[in-house]
């Protein structure tokens, strides 16, 4: 028997790489996919790639989708890759939603309000049933009643509500938001930074989490009391300035939950918030994040906490599919070793057991 | 332990020679006419406890007997077990609760609070849920920290300790060496994945025990204490029934010869039956040991079967404090009045 | 690299991350948080030690990574790439030669010297995780010397199987004073840690912690009097160098239950067959 030692990494991560290069092309008889029809027509794609980079670029977020074959979540890797080695020139002022230009805003919890409610370029009410005709080149641009575009701002439903003191307040915070991309997570973790966390988590995640909520693991009896998409304007202030200039707008959902709560030995009865704001066009998240982050709000609230999505420790330790991918799939890397080291000890247990 | 240490010796000195017949007159309502049943070497020992009234103590030739068998004239003549054999009160305290106050939100859950608790003592507090007893209970071995008042706690070097002001670590220490907490659920206490001997044994490692050997002997030793098989020592607690497993999270406890351990409620949720066996169990680990305990429950007859003393709480207050027999058979204030018959009629 | 800083990361996140190396060296064992960048390769991949090397990585260092034991596994390949591309650094094989030495799961079984550091992986830096999974509670624990709960795993072990059944990640008392995770090197290597003379450092990067033994400490691997820490290994020689004393890997080669042990650490077997150590399976090899 002759045994040669396993040599070769180089050459097989350049054979695979080269091959993955070729299977991401595809058949070279399809014309190339271009960066621009992605971020054209694969929008709510490039809105989730942006929402779990954590970077609001468009065309970058289209390449990282066109590299990553539609792989989302190595598109948010890639995104993120980069961001990391951006320099910092300033912080923004806290957008203001409240002047977003609105292109979609729905309340469930009154039936007309100030403003109205705006449906928008939304897939509720379609029916589910595929359209053939889309297997065609699309020639005719498709028809829209009203040219699509802005409706105007209009207030927030919690501004509404909370006229009348039956919604919590804000509460006011002088400090500096906390930032996971240069801080540690530490505990007990503050809102600002769970909400962090959870902007920058995966959907799926936090969809399941929020869902379980529903289903009675921690739930909170949630309304969705505002939902709103649109544009909002990105100012910075200088420090030698002293007043805010403009940089340019962003595409943001938000979403207000408002939720029942029964009051506490301090607090008289009210509603209480979760609340969800994401890069782009992203309904889901927003209501799902809204939903984990009341559910966060349990042990500050007085209520008990029972149900995963209620452990605060649990929802941001697990969220950030970035650290889940990498980590679920090292389990590929080699382990000979450790294999090894555990063969022995069976081996040995087993010996010694029979002896 | 001498019979008379720091007793406090009555005019006519009734604590020498054999004798069958004692006659002492005190601050209670009338005269108490105690008849001692023991042998003639039987000695009683008799303290005068603040506003208390009295309690007896009896030793059958220089060995500690928890038990006599004492006729209490004035009450009918009632013949009943009274516990005694207790640490002279003149002792310094082990433990002290001082103006303890708490409230939640608008709820005072503990009130202008003070306790003591000597060494070897079983201290009983009663009372319907909401009174505020497991509040004092916490607040005592420190996991609950009041809105004012103080906790004093006197370690073995005489050493007295503010537990609430005690750093972190040091009352960590305190929790898993001189202290022991048993609660109502067991689960609660024990690693439910974790054999019945590793439960027992990670005190002692936590204390820096480092021979598996000697672990695992003493693990035995307190399994048959609380009479658990020996056989059943490797095997997880989710095997076991929910008097054994009160009983492991008793051997749990007490491993490390605690000198003082608070209980609560111990033997809820358990079969009557269940509940005999082991309050038969606490009570004499508890006397031979002498540990200290502050025992929670809402149960008039494990408090009348286990506890030297008894606090009675309501609405945060303790109402009436005493001697368990005291305080259960000729009750003040009208809520212990009012507890008592209820468990009467029941 | 055009376009990046020396080693990937920028200047300032190498100050941060020595800063914390430097805390971590004055507490030995104690793990310290730090603010773990997005690396351009995943999470579970050597992030965390990929961003210690990054910071200590000056100019003129000899470069070794191993994974495994060894220079040529894929992981080990695309992490010494990766450095080679964006500092520069000469790297190498041998041991002897390196300055700086980034594994994943072995420590060389060539003595490592004072001038000398090795930068360990570390995929779960808290030893006390699988025992409870809080870190809020893990960290009390380590805070407070609580222990108890790892004592009681090893009674366990012994209760049940009449020996301690860790094979690897074999928690070690660091300084007595700090309980700490070798990251999962086998057993075998553990006592390579104690008085080591090089520095030993160790990044989590997913889990944001640094951790690190300064040269010549006591590191201690958790056991009980009557049941000391023992090593496992194979009962066999290297088949290539005939190494009694080195790990060894083992190697299937049929399907009819034939294997074939060979050392782990692939220098030290390439520099012993070199010196003319020959084993029973590498003199065919040297036939052929």
């Amino acid at each position: 028997m002759a045994y040669v030692a396993i040599k070769g990494g180089e050459q097989a991560i350049d054979n695979a790489h080269a091959w993955l290069a070729e299977e991401r092309r595809g058949d070279t008889a399809t014309p190339a996919l271009s960066v621009s029809q992605i971020q054209e027509q694969l929008g709510r794609s490039v809105d989730r790639v942006m929402a779990e980079g954590s970077l609001y670029d468009r065309e970058l977020a289209a390449l990282a989708i066109k590299q990553a074959q539609g792989d989302l979540i190595e598109a948010a890797f890639l995104l993120r890759a980069y961001r990391t080695t951006l320099p910092r020139f300033a912080h923004s002022v806290a957008v203001e939603t409240g002047s977003m230009r609105i292109e979609r805003r729905v309340s469930a919890i009154f039936k007309d309000l100030p403003g109205g409610q705006v449906l928008g370029p939304t897939y509720d009410y379609t029916h589910r049933l595929l359209d053939f005709s889309l297997l065609g080149d699309e020639t005719v641009a498709p028809e829209t009643e009203t040219a699509a575009g802005h409706v105007g701002t209009m207030p927030r439903v919690p501004d509404i509500l909370g006229h009348e003191g039956l919604l919590e307040a804000d509460a006011p915070s002088s400090r500096e938001p906390g930032d996971l991309t240069r801080e540690p997570l530490t505990f007990p973790a503050e809102r600002d930074v769970r909400l962090q966390a959870l902007a920058r988590g995966d959907e799926g995640f936090l969809l399941g989490l929020g869902y379980s909520t529903q289903r009675g693991y921690g739930g909170s009896h949630p309304f969705a009391g505002e939902i709103r998409m649109g544009e909002v304007s990105v100012e910075i202030e200088p420090a030698e300035l002293g007043f805010d200039i403009d940089i340019g707008d962003l595409i943001m959902t938000e979403c207000q939950m408002v939720n029942q709560f029964k009051g506490s030995k301090t607090v008289p009865p009210q509603f209480t918030r979760g609340y969800g704001l994401v890069f782009g066009f992203g309904e889901r998240k927003a209501m799902a994040m809204a939903l984990v982050d009341r559910a966060m709000r349990a042990a500050e609230l007085g209520e008990d906490v029972t149900a995963p999505a209620q452990n605060v420790e649990f929802v941001l330790y697990h969220s950030d599919n970035i650290e889940a991918t990498g980590f679920v799939e090292h389990l590929k890397l080699p382990h000979y070793v450790d294999f090894q080291s555990e063969l022995q000890n069976v081996r040995r247990m087993r010996k010694e057991a029979a002896e | 332990m001498s019979a008379r240490t720091g007793f406090r010796r009555l005019p006519n000195d009734p604590l020498s020679g054999s004798f069958t017949r004692i006659v002492m007159a005190g601050k209670g309502p009338s005269q108490i006419v105690m008849v001692g049943a023991g042998p003639p070497s039987t000695s009683f020992g008799v303290a005068d406890q603040q506003r208390c009234g009295w309690r007896a103590c009896a030793h059958h030739g220089g060995r500690d007997d928890p038990v006599v068998r004492i006729v209490i004239a004035e009450f009918g003549s009632a013949t009943r077990d009274l516990r005694c054999c207790n640490p002279p009160m003149t002792e310094p305290t082990l433990l002290s609760g001082r103006g303890l106050n708490l409230t939640f939100g608008t709820i005072p859950a503990l009130a202008n609070v003070n306790v003591d608790l000597w060494p070897g003592e079983l201290l009983a507090i009663v009372g319907e849920s909401g009174s505020g007893k497991t509040t004092l209970l916490n607040v005592l071995s420190g996991r609950l920290a009041p809105d004012s008042g103080t906790v004093w706690y006197r370690d073995p070097a005489n050493h007295l300790h503010d537990v609430h002001a005690m750093p972190a670590p040091a009352l960590r220490t305190l929790h898993r060496s001189d202290w022991g907490f048993v609660h109502q659920d067991p689960r609660q206490n024990l690693r439910m994945s974790v054999s019945a001997g590793g439960n027992v044994g990670e005190r002692l490692m936590a204390r820096g025990a480092r021979h598996y050997g000697d672990i695992r002997g003493v693990a035995l030793d307190w399994l048959s204490q609380v009479e658990i098989d020996a056989d059943r020592i490797d095997d997880l607690p989710r095997t076991f029934s929910g008097g054994m497993l009160q009983r492991l999270q008793i051997a749990r406890t007490l491993v490390t010869h605690p000198r003082l351990v608070f209980m609560d409620e111990p033997t809820g949720g358990l079969d009557v039956s269940v509940q005999a066996r082991l309050l038969d169990l606490i009570r004499s680990l508890v006397a031979r040991l002498r540990i200290a305990v502050v025992l929670v429950t809402h149960d008039i007859a494990v408090a009348r079967l286990l506890a030297h003393r008894i606090a009675v709480m309501q609405r945060g207050q303790i109402v009436e404090t005493g001697l368990t027999d005291q305080v259960l058979d000729d009750p003040r204030h009208p809520y212990t009045q009012l507890l008592v018959s209820s468990v009467l009629n029941a | 690299m055009k376009g990046y800083n020396f080693a990937y990361l920028d200047e300032q996140t190498k100050r941060m991350i020595r800063r914390a190396l430097l805390k971590a060296v004055a507490i030995p064992g104690h793990q310290v948080p730090f603010g773990s960048r997005e690396m351009p390769l995943p999470y579970g991949w050597g992030t965390g030690g990929i961003q210690v090397t990054a910071s200590i990585l000056g100019a003129a260092d000899v470069l070794k990574v191993i994974d495994q034991g060894a220079d040529d596994t894929t992981n080990a390949v695309s992490i010494r790439r990766f450095f080679a591309r964006t500092a520069g650094v000469a790297t190498t094989t041998a041991t002897a030669e390196a300055t700086v030495i980034q594994t994943r799961h072995r420590i060389p079984e060539k003595q490592l010297r004072e001038d000398q550091i090795i930068v360990y992986q570390v995929p779960q830096p808290e030893p006390l995780f699988r025992l409870e999974s809080s870190r809020i509670e893990t960290k009390r624990m380590q805070g407070l010397a609580d222990y108890g709960l790892m004592h009681v795993k090893l009674y366990e072990d012994v209760a049940r199987f009449g020996q301690i059944s860790i094979s690897y990640d074999y928690p070690v008392m660091v300084n007595e004073r700090y309980l700490m995770s070798p990251s999962p090197i086998p057993a075998f290597d553990n006592p390579k840690m104690d008085m080591m003379p090089a520095l030993q450092l160790f990044g989590a990067g997913r889990e944001k912690r640094i951790y690190a033994i300064p040269p010549w400490t006591r590191v201690r691997s958790l056991d009980f009097d009557d049941h000391p820490f023992r090593t496992i290994n194979a009962p066999h020689p290297c088949g290539l160098c005939g190494a009694t004393d080195s790990y060894l890997d083992e190697v299937v080669t049929d399907d009819r239950g034939g294997r074939l042990f060979v050392c782990s650490d692939t220098d030290h077997c390439a520099e012993r067959r070199a010196a003319g150590h020959v084993g029973t399976d590498g003199f065919q090899e040297a036939a052929e």
